[in-house]
């Protein structure tokens, strides 16, 4: 895995006085911990990628039950919690982390007909056709893909709705949009596999 | 659900507080107790409306690939494959869909011609010639949130 490439290692500046003296031995604050310096050299915290790697993948994983899930956390990972809420929030702005909330099943929310259409979209209105289904709130996720020539589709949606009759007409209604030259309904018939990324 | 399950599972979808005692927030914000909340939530998790509550990992921004792989899969065979796909680390997602193409699955690995190797050992394991590479070139959209 490339988790290394995320960001430089953390280092301080070399003091030749040795440890416990200079700049390398001022207590640092949490957003010092969090931050690469430029130009330095010697790891002052040496375990902390392996630290941010442990908690961006527990935190995949999901939170513990508890009323106090980052207290717990903080002493599995053995880093502070104040650390954990300002690396949690360094990697939503980063977009490291896309979102930090509940994840549903869409099922038991109420959206029982979940499918993925597979478009054969026209080459030159592919991005227009994109954007436009990217605009209906029953469509999650909308992908332009690599097609092949056993495969000619190039744009897939995921959609989402209570029932499938309002799928099926929304597929309707999308393949009569210009451009759209042939489509492929994916019904989903059975979850084998769903789980966070393993980091 | 009722509606503060509703109102809370509708909340916590798109943050969850970063603060030590989470759902001592959540109860200030709705009114009720940091016990009544736990309670809720816990009760949500168990009756499988929520997964889990954490993050979503753009596997692109720490430098990974990924596609979505389908394969032409005889039903008789589909126990057997599912089993090596699935113990895959990389695959996330993997669905049974209606279609000749008829698993279909979600990939991530360290390179693109690491996706590659990956795919054609599972051709190899699985004696399924008929597999399909479909890297994303554009994602218009990704949207985790569902309303109750």
């Amino acid at each position: 895995m490339k988790f290394n490439k995320l960001k430089k290692p953390y280092r301080c500046h070399p003091d030749p006085r040795g440890p416990g003296r200079g700049e390398g031995s001022r207590r640092l604050n949490n957003n010092e911990i969090l931050r690469p310096k430029s130009g330095t050299q010697n790891d002052i915290k040496p375990g902390l990628k392996i630290k941010e790697k442990q908690l961006l993948s527990s935190i995949a994983h999901g939170l513990p039950l508890s009323l106090k899930p980052y207290e717990e956390l903080s002493k599995k990972i053995n880093i502070g919690e104040k650390v954990i809420f300002n690396l949690i929030k360094r990697w939503l702005k980063e977009g490291i982390v896309r979102k930090f909330g509940a994840v549903p099943y869409h099922t038991s929310v109420g959206y029982k007909c979940n499918a993925m259409v597979a478009w054969k979209i026209q080459e030159d209105k592919i991005k227009q056709t994109g954007r436009h289904l990217s605009s209906f709130h029953q469509i999650s996720h909308c992908y332009q893909r690599k097609s092949l020539p056993e495969w000619e589709y190039n744009l897939y949606t995921m959609i989402h709705t209570k029932t499938r009759k309002e799928c099926a007409s929304l597929i309707k209604h999308i393949s009569k949009i210009d451009g759209v030259c042939d489509h492929k309904p994916l019904y989903t018939l059975k979850e084998f596999k769903k789980a966070p990324l393993m980091l | 659900m009722n509606n503060i399950e509703k109102n809370i599972i509708e909340y916590i979808q798109n943050e969850f507080p970063l603060s030590s005692r989470p759902y001592k927030a959540l109860g200030l914000k709705f009114g009720i107790s940091e016990k009544n909340v736990f309670e809720i939530v816990s009760k949500l998790i168990k009756k499988n409306y929520i997964r889990r509550i954490g993050a979503s990992v753009d596997s692109r921004k720490l430098g990974l690939s990924s596609t979505l792989a389908a394969m032409k899969v005889p039903d008789a065979k589909l126990g057997r494959v599912t089993k090596i796909v699935n113990a895959l680390k990389g695959v996330t997602h993997n669905y049974l869909r209606k279609g000749e193409y008829n698993l279909w699955f979600t990939l991530t690995a360290g390179s693109d011609k690491e996706i590659t190797e990956i795919l054609r050992n599972v051709s190899i394991k699985s004696g399924i010639k008929d597999i399909l590479n479909l890297p994303a070139e554009e994602i218009f959209k990704i949207k985790t949130y569902f309303k109750p």
